[in-house]
């Protein structure tokens, strides 16, 4: 993998009275070109902390102890945080969980958009604005011209997190990072934006790490898929391959607790039928099981 | 909007109503003759039903209700026992004394209490916001008249840098010609700066008194809420979108700014209410230190005057306060404003 992110021995810890806690242990995977890679497991099992150590956005007393990030090339981890501030937005997209509370309540969406392209050193003008307006077209928001005009609140959950997509997209980052960007939305709306950000991103050149506990979601839209369970990366490989022929016994167990059977990659066509949260509620009911194992 | 506005300023009407009722009630409430405190323990009765006829206390309580309304109104609020000037004139001389430390002071009290607060909040746990904890906790913890005694020690007595504090004029400055009375308005009116430049070299100390004093709530409200927010999804993505710090700070402190204002007003009312302390510390001849005088020789009117003043002040301050916060927040501003305009076709009639 030479043009993608390349994450290798990742460890995060949190500091605790007498000592830090462990939240990730050594965590290696990769991320190519082109491709949509998502990250399972139950809640606690670290997706998001992957995440945040990647974008270095974890909150003190999180820090990175131990591994290296590699994106395009360049060490994440080893960059001074004003670099890495211009490499956020521009070069590595992030698309919140929940739109109304990741959008600025009090500016008008416009405003937000202007901000993001003064922070990158691009001139707020006409021009820029049109941009946006045209991405919020491409998201599929109704009337861009006056979405844009407005706030956050006056939008529907679907359309506040189109929104946060164009946001992630606006200066054209060629990796988006996605940290369940569906959980917040009613089963119908959860379809047509993953469809979206689907081809706005591994359909544009882009590539994209997806962070869920959905199967199905994992199932349709996915290349490969890492499998997470209390701080390791447990199993990673084609979606395929592990949702056909899983390893590792949690894995196993994982697609075992999925009501109807995804025993092939051909899921997609049961998931298309019932949604992919119909899910949801089984597999987390398995975890909590498998949790206590 | 302006609708909303009128709304909010006749609520505050009928709340001033209700206060100068209140303001009323105390004389007629409150046990002691004010004849007796006029005259003293050895008034014959013919001296007390003749004040009491001047005073208008033989009249029926409601007649006397009515005529205090209307008098307030006009402006009239009555005379001291004591002195004999007119309330009113005496209110209107001495608040602009006191508003010269009293708004810098909460101005410098905001700047600190912001700056203090944002350092803390970005240094969480660390050193600087353990020293800004347990500085908060001393500054709280100390009497405003503690603070306002330990500077004139320091800057007074020992460095001799500020004046003594023996009230808003040295002895040397010749007062401005009298238009209005209030020797500050006076002084802009006639031109007379260095006598400006004098008042506010005393006020220097008064001023920083109330900064440090209520710096203390400002910096504690800043550091709590800009932690909170700080750790928030709104600032995780606004980061996350490569805004630069300060950006980010901005976004997390127009979260921090409702209640801000809040404290601000909060605040200006009690540091009115509590004005009497500085000003007995540093003889300034504002109105806290008269209506203390009022209070304690059971000067009527001028007590009254000063409930009814400080009451009106801190009303009208909500009223600003409420359509500012309104105005800020657009999700405030949409359930403020939309049913009213839905309403319109019903409202309008009785307009």
């Amino acid at each position: 993998m030479t043009a993608g992110l390349e994450v290798r021995g990742l460890v995060t810890e949190f500091a605790a009275r007498g000592g830090a806690v462990r939240a990730l242990h050594g965590i290696s995977f990769d991320v190519g070109e082109t491709e949509i890679v998502g990250i399972v497991g139950e809640s606690g099992s670290g997706k998001s902390t992957v995440v945040r150590s990647i974008t270095r956005l974890l909150v003190p007393p999180g820090r990175v102890a131990e591994g290296s990030v590699v994106f395009d090339g360049r060490a994440l981890l080893d960059l001074p945080e004003r670099r890495m501030r211009e490499l956020r937005g521009r070069d590595i997209g992030f698309v919140a969980q929940n739109p109304f509370s990741a959008l600025n309540p009090v500016l008008r969406l416009e405003k937000q958009f202007a901000n993001i392209a003064k922070a990158h050193g691009v001139r707020a003008d006409a021009a820029s604005r049109e941009r946006a307006v045209a991405l919020l077209e491409a998201t599929g928001v109704n009337e861009p011209e006056r979405v844009i005009r407005g706030y956050a609140h006056e939008l529907s959950g679907g359309m506040a997190q189109r929104v946060v997509i164009a946001m992630a997209l606006y200066l054209n980052p060629r990796l988006v990072i996605a940290d369940e960007p569906t959980t917040a939305l009613d089963l119908t709306v959860q379809r047509q934006v993953l469809d979206t950000l689907r081809k706005l991103t591994s359909g544009s050149g882009r590539s994209m790490l997806i962070v869920t506990h959905d199967l199905g979601v994992v199932a349709e839209y996915c290349d490969r898929v890492l499998v997470m369970y209390r701080g390791n990366l447990v199993e990673q490989g084609a979606v395929s391959r592990v949702f056909t022929a899983p390893e590792h016994p949690y894995t196993a167990s994982l697609l075992r607790s999925v009501a109807r059977p995804a025993e092939s990659p051909n899921a997609a066509e049961a998931a298309r039928a019932a949604g992919p949260s119909d899910r949801v509620q089984p597999v987390e009911a398995a975890m909590s099981e498998t949790g206590g194992a | 909007m302006i609708r909303y506005i009128a709304s909010r300023l006749g609520i505050a009407v009928g709340l001033l109503l209700g206060l100068m009722t209140l303001s009323f009630g105390l004389v007629s409430l409150l046990p002691g003759d004010p004849a007796v405190a006029l005259l003293g323990e050895y008034a014959t009765p013919d001296d007390i039903a003749r004040i009491h006829g001047e005073l208008g206390l033989d009249k029926p309580v409601w007649d006397r209700y009515l005529d205090y309304l209307g008098r307030t109104i006009t402006g009239d609020l009555g005379h001291s026992f004591f002195t004999g000037t007119p309330v009113a004139q005496e209110l209107w001389t001495r608040l602009p004394n006191t508003l010269v430390y009293l708004v810098p002071g909460l101005v410098l009290a905001l700047l600190l209490g912001v700056a203090m607060g944002t350092f803390a909040a970005y240094r969480s746990g660390r050193l600087p916001d353990k020293t800004f904890t347990a500085g908060v906790s001393v500054l709280m913890a100390m009497p405003e008249f503690v603070l306002a005694l330990l500077l004139l020690f320091i800057f007074y007595q020992q460095l001799h840098l500020a004046p003594a504090p023996l009230g808003m004029l040295a002895s040397a400055d010749i007062p401005p010609p009298k238009v209005t009375g209030s020797v500050l308005v006076d002084a802009v009116i006639a031109g007379k700066w260095k006598i400006l430049g004098s008042v506010f070299s005393r006020a220097a100390l008064p001023i920083v008194t109330m900064g440090f004093f209520f710096a203390a709530p400002f910096g504690k409200t800043v550091r709590t809420g800009l932690l909170q927010i700080l750790h928030s999804p709104q600032i995780e993505f606004a980061r996350a979108c490569g805004l630069r710090p300060f950006q980010v700070y901005r976004y997390a402190l127009s979260d921090v700014r409702a209640a801000l204002m809040t404290y601000m007003v909060l605040l200006f009312a009690a540091a009115l209410s509590g004005a009497a302390i500085i000003e007995s510390v540093f003889s300034w001849p504002g109105v806290g230190g008269w209506s203390l005088d009022g209070v304690l020789k059971g000067d009527m009117p001028v007590i009254q005057g000063f409930v009814l003043v400080m009451g009106a002040t801190s009303l009208f301050g909500y009223v600003i306060l409420d359509v500012l916060i309104t105005l800020l927040d657009p999700r405030a501003r949409g359930v403020a404003l939309r049913p009213r305009r839905r309403a319109r076709p019903i409202v309008a009639p009785t307009m």
